[in-house]
């Protein structure tokens, strides 16, 4: 690979390591599916998996061709020839592969964190030759190869092109060993017949604008995987005319030769040629040109190479079939794809003329500035590719946006409910009024969606999580995710990560427990973690729910008093026991695994979820497994709340804790001897809460039945609140009280009316706590 | 309000040595203007429950929510009912805005350091902890007001407290 010819600016790598950080997010859970089909024949949907695994290493390996990586580009290479052999057998690549494959994502990780540092991933050459050794040796047993295990290995690693390209001349010799089916032809002549499509169209507008650079690119790609593929099911003669049309191509793009008409005449015939071969092929016939030969010559003739150039193929291939394929095989007449790749993208900045711009959008689409073209693209599949349409946004544009719209949003009103136009009779202004605020309400519902982003980015890090923890446990253990869809505010999410890491860890080395144990037990040798999200309570719930052996309530207290977190005679709650799990240094392992055992892990759990303000709640079954639930407010969500007025103030309750409301009448109200008044709803009775006692405030009503009762639920507490009015129901953006005053026991936020006061949001489950805390207090004190 | 975009167009430079004065209960004092962001008049103040003290409640600032304190609470002075006069001094530190209500804004004056005397070293306790110095001018004394400990000094041990 050349140098970097280009300074780069911090932007594009950013953009480049961004990019492919969200490549591998996609791409890691993907490869994990592989576990769940080991067994299963299903071609169609190996094949769909692998291709987008394939795509991935592709595309990595042609941004970071672009950007001059080289030892990225080379273990992306390496990766993507490997997966290659599978798409085209449509197997699914045994588990060590997988783990491998896994492998080469995180020291892809690596290096994109050393060039987001450093600005290059020089300082994983030394593992990215070890990777390299790696997949060298699985792609070897894959074709079929009894390893030599003490092949060397130095030289390989740089000429990575050359064993792909042996490879593919390669399965020529070791076709006969591989079973191509029916379905693995139908696929070829699928992709063949979109691939010489693409191709001639490309060949129809090089004759006209010869100069077009991405028409050649494409047109090498295309007849690049026409080759690989065609090589691979051993149709040796469209292997051959498409290898020669490669080198020619590659020359062009090289600019060693010009396009001209009569290499667009001959490349035509090309794909003539090609496509009637595709026909033969797909009538069931054999594939062979008659007049191989001659289009043979007439491709040497225009590329200016004498034509006894063509004995080296037989020569070649008799090479490789020695198995000491890692001879660099003249290199120089290779394609290197690399050098193609980089290309289109950096053609790109010189804007070809844009007539040819629009045809070529026409026939082929790249549309983001970093190649992607990947170059066996599978046309297979018929589905179409389900293109991201994102841009990145400074957060704190994104906050201010946020702000501004609020702020809109109530100056809107402050004008329409202006006092001076009370009284008025203003038909047309209200008109006016009404579509203005409909607008300024999409306004606002749509800059607060821009935040949310829905939590299955990092759910699916927690399918490769499980998938490691399986392995090094050596227990078996499937992954349920639900709910994958609930949205939660970025920046929240990214801060739920490391605490759902450590609770899956947990789950995985002490909930869920060996086969042998759990078959014992009656239950099934797979144990299961699910990992779910929804709504609840105006806060978004993560639940981690396993099926393995729960927490031991004794094994807890005994380390709690040895630990003297505890003595031994504290009576503890259940609740209180399980907190206790969450004490820097406490862990029941009896030894330290390297999954987990040393008390760390909770203790990052719970002061994560602190600095969120969320909560925490265990619910244990012994024996049956454990549920912890993961509470997080929204700090910046919208929740439908009911207004509710008290006194002067008005007060927002979340409208998910209200169950009901009623005017309550005289015969179903009760006192009982601690004064506490006690409302009487069809069987149940519920304590009532007087909320301007409980906030000092001067109530309009004293008596309960010319008042409203709003029926609060929280957990399992019940409660009734008794408050003046209602005044409808309200989506409310959330604000955070200011740090300043920090956490104010029963109040989750406030928001701001349209007249511009500040309502409280009433927070249902402390509200009750303080309530309790009270009562005892009067009754400790009476 | 002049005066405040007057503070805002200053620079770093120019705010040196500038204080912004005010009294309360007929006393003078004086918080540098590099704090300040806004003098507003009294708003209409939504209390927090279970929030006892100086910490008066919360005002909507153009759609922001800050805390405001009562300087004469903070100092253990009577309450005063809130008049016309009365403003709500918005400053800004350690990245949070609070408002302090003060009784009525005076003017920004030139202090220079040598015009500021060390606080008098008779009585630690009590609200003196707050004072940074004193200011002489031709014909009064300002009390400077070290902005961050009379926000921080007792709200951080709460705030730690809670956390």
């Amino acid at each position: 690979m050349s140098d970097n010819i280009f300074s780069f600016d911090d932007e594009l790598l950013d953009d480049f390591v961004n990019d492919s950080r969200d490549l591998l997010d996609e791409v890691e859970p993907t490869l994990l599916q592989f576990k769940s089909l080991q067994n299963t024949q299903d071609s169609d949907e190996n094949f769909q998996i692998l291709n987008t695994v394939f795509r991935l290493f592709h595309s990595l390996k042609g941004s970071a061709g672009f950007l001059g990586f080289d030892n990225l580009v080379n273990v992306a290479h390496e990766a993507e020839t490997l997966l290659d052999l599978y798409r085209s057998s449509k197997q699914a690549p045994p588990m060590d592969q997988v783990d491998l494959l896994c492998l080469t994502c995180d020291l892809v990780r690596q290096m994109l964190a050393s060039i987001k540092t450093d600005g290059n991933e020089q300082s994983h050459e030394e593992s990215a030759n070890k990777q390299i050794v790696q997949l060298e040796k699985a792609i070897r047993i894959t074709q079929g190869h009894e390893v030599e295990e003490t092949i060397e290995v130095t030289e390989i690693t740089i000429g990575s092109e050359a064993p792909s390209q042996d490879s593919q001349l390669q399965e020529d010799t070791f076709q006969f060993q591989m079973e191509i089916t029916p379905e693995m032809i139908e696929v070829f002549v699928q992709e063949a017949d979109d691939t010489l499509k693409i191709f001639e169209a490309d060949i129809l507008i090089l004759n006209q604008f010869p100069d077009s650079e991405d028409c050649i690119q494409e047109a090498f790609r295309e007849i690049h995987s026409m080759k690989g593929n065609a090589g691979f099911l051993g149709y040796k003669d469209v292997e051959r005319v498409s290898h020669k049309a490669e080198n020619l191509l590659e020359d062009i793009a090289e600019k060693n030769k010009v396009m001209n008409e009569e290499i667009c005449e001959v490349l035509l015939e090309v794909s003539d040629i090609l496509k009637a071969q595709v026909v033969l092929i797909s009538n069931g016939e054999d594939s062979k040109i008659d007049n191989l030969q001659a289009i043979l010559d007439k491709l040497d003739r225009v590329s200016g190479i004498e034509p006894q150039n063509s004995i080296q193929e037989p020569i070649k291939e008799d090479i490789t079939s020695k198995t000491s394929i890692h001879e660099p095989v003249n290199e120089d007449n290779e394609p290197s794809f690399e050098k193609a790749i980089e290309k289109p993208s950096s053609s790109k900045q010189n804007v070809p003329a844009p007539a040819i711009e629009s045809i070529v959008e026409k026939t082929s689409v790249t549309e983001k500035p970093v190649p992607k073209k990947p170059k066996p693209k599978p046309k297979g599949n018929t589905k179409t590719e389900v293109k991201r349409q994102d841009i990145r946004v400074d957060l704190a544009k994104l906050d201010q946006l946020i702000d501004l719209v609020g702020e809109l949003v109530i100056a809107e009103a402050m004008v329409i409910n202006n006092p001076d136009l009370k009284g008025l009779d203003l038909e047309n202004f209200e008109k006016a009024a009404r579509h203005l605020s409909k607008i300024s309400r999409d306004l606002q519902d749509t800059t607060l969606s821009i935040r949310m982003v829905p939590v299955a980015a990092t759910f699916k890090k927690m399918i490769r999580l499980v998938h490691d923890l399986e392995r090094k446990s050596h227990k078996k253990i499937q992954l349920l995710l639900s709910g994958e869809e609930t949205e939660i505010d970025k920046t929240l999410i990214e801060q739920v990560s490391d605490p759902l890491v450590h609770i899956i860890r947990n789950s995985a080395d002490h909930g869920i427990q060996t086969p042998e144990e759990r078959r014992s037990h009656g239950k099934s040798e797979t144990g299961t973690i699910s990992l779910s999200a929804k709504h609840e309570e105006g806060e978004v719930w993560i639940i981690v729910e396993d099926d393995g052996q729960g927490l031991n309530r004794n094994k807890i207290l005994q380390k709690a008093i040895e630990k003297d977190v505890i003595s031994a005679d504290d009576q503890l709650s259940d609740h209180e026991v399980w907190q206790l799990v969450f004490e820097p240094g406490f862990s029941t392992a009896d030894q330290v695994s390297d999954i987990s055992g040393r008390g760390v892990g909770m203790d990052v759990v719970r002061r994560n979820i602190e600095k969120l303000k969320g909560k925490i709640e265990i619910q244990n079954s012994p024996g049956v497994g454990c549920k912890m639930i993961l509470k997080i407010p929204l700090t910046l969500a919208i929740i439908e709340g009911m207004l509710v007025e008290v006194g002067s103030r008005y007060y927002t309750v979340p409208l998910l804790s209200i169950r009901e409301s009623l005017k309550p009448t005289k015969d179903n109200i009760h006192i009982n001897p601690d004064g506490q008044e006690i409302l009487s709803l069809r069987d149940s009775l519920i304590p009532i809460v007087r909320l301007h006692k409980l906030h000092k405030l001067e109530a309009k009503y004293d008596k309960l039945e010319d008042g409203i009762l709003v029926i609060v639920e929280s957990r399992k507490d019940i409660y009734a609140l008794f408050v003046d009015a209602l005044h409808g129901q309200h989506q409310t953006v959330i604000k955070p009280l200011s740090d300043y005053v920090g956490d104010i026991r029963g109040v989750s936020g406030c928001t701001i009316l349209g007249n511009g006061d500040i309502s409280l949001i009433l927070d249902a489950s402390t509200l009750i706590q303080i309530i309790q805390q009270d009562f005892q207090h009067t009754r400790s004190s009476t | 309000m002049s005066e405040e975009s007057e503070l805002l167009n200053l620079s770093e430079d120019t705010q040196e040595g500038k204080f912004l004065t005010f009294k309360i209960n007929n006393e003078d004092y004086g918080i540098s203007i590099r704090f300040i962001t806004e003098i507003i008049g009294i708003q209409k103040i939504t209390p927090l429950p279970d929030l006892d003290g100086c910490v008066k409640g919360v005002i909507n600032l153009r759609g922001r929510v800050i805390p405001v304190i009562d300087v004469r609470i903070k100092f253990g002075l009577n309450e005063l009912e809130y008049h016309d006069r009365t403003c709500i001094i918005v400053v800004n530190i350690q990245d949070k805005s609070v408002g302090l209500i003060i009784d009525e804004v005076a003017e920004v004056a030139n202090i220079p350091a040598s015009l500021i005397d060390p606080p008098p070293n008779i009585n630690h306790g009590g609200s003196s902890r707050y004072i940074e110095g004193m200011g002489k001018l031709e014909n009064q004394v300002v009390i400077l007001l070290d902005v961050n400990k009379l926000l921080f000094e007792a709200e951080l041990e709460q705030i730690n407290q809670v956390g």
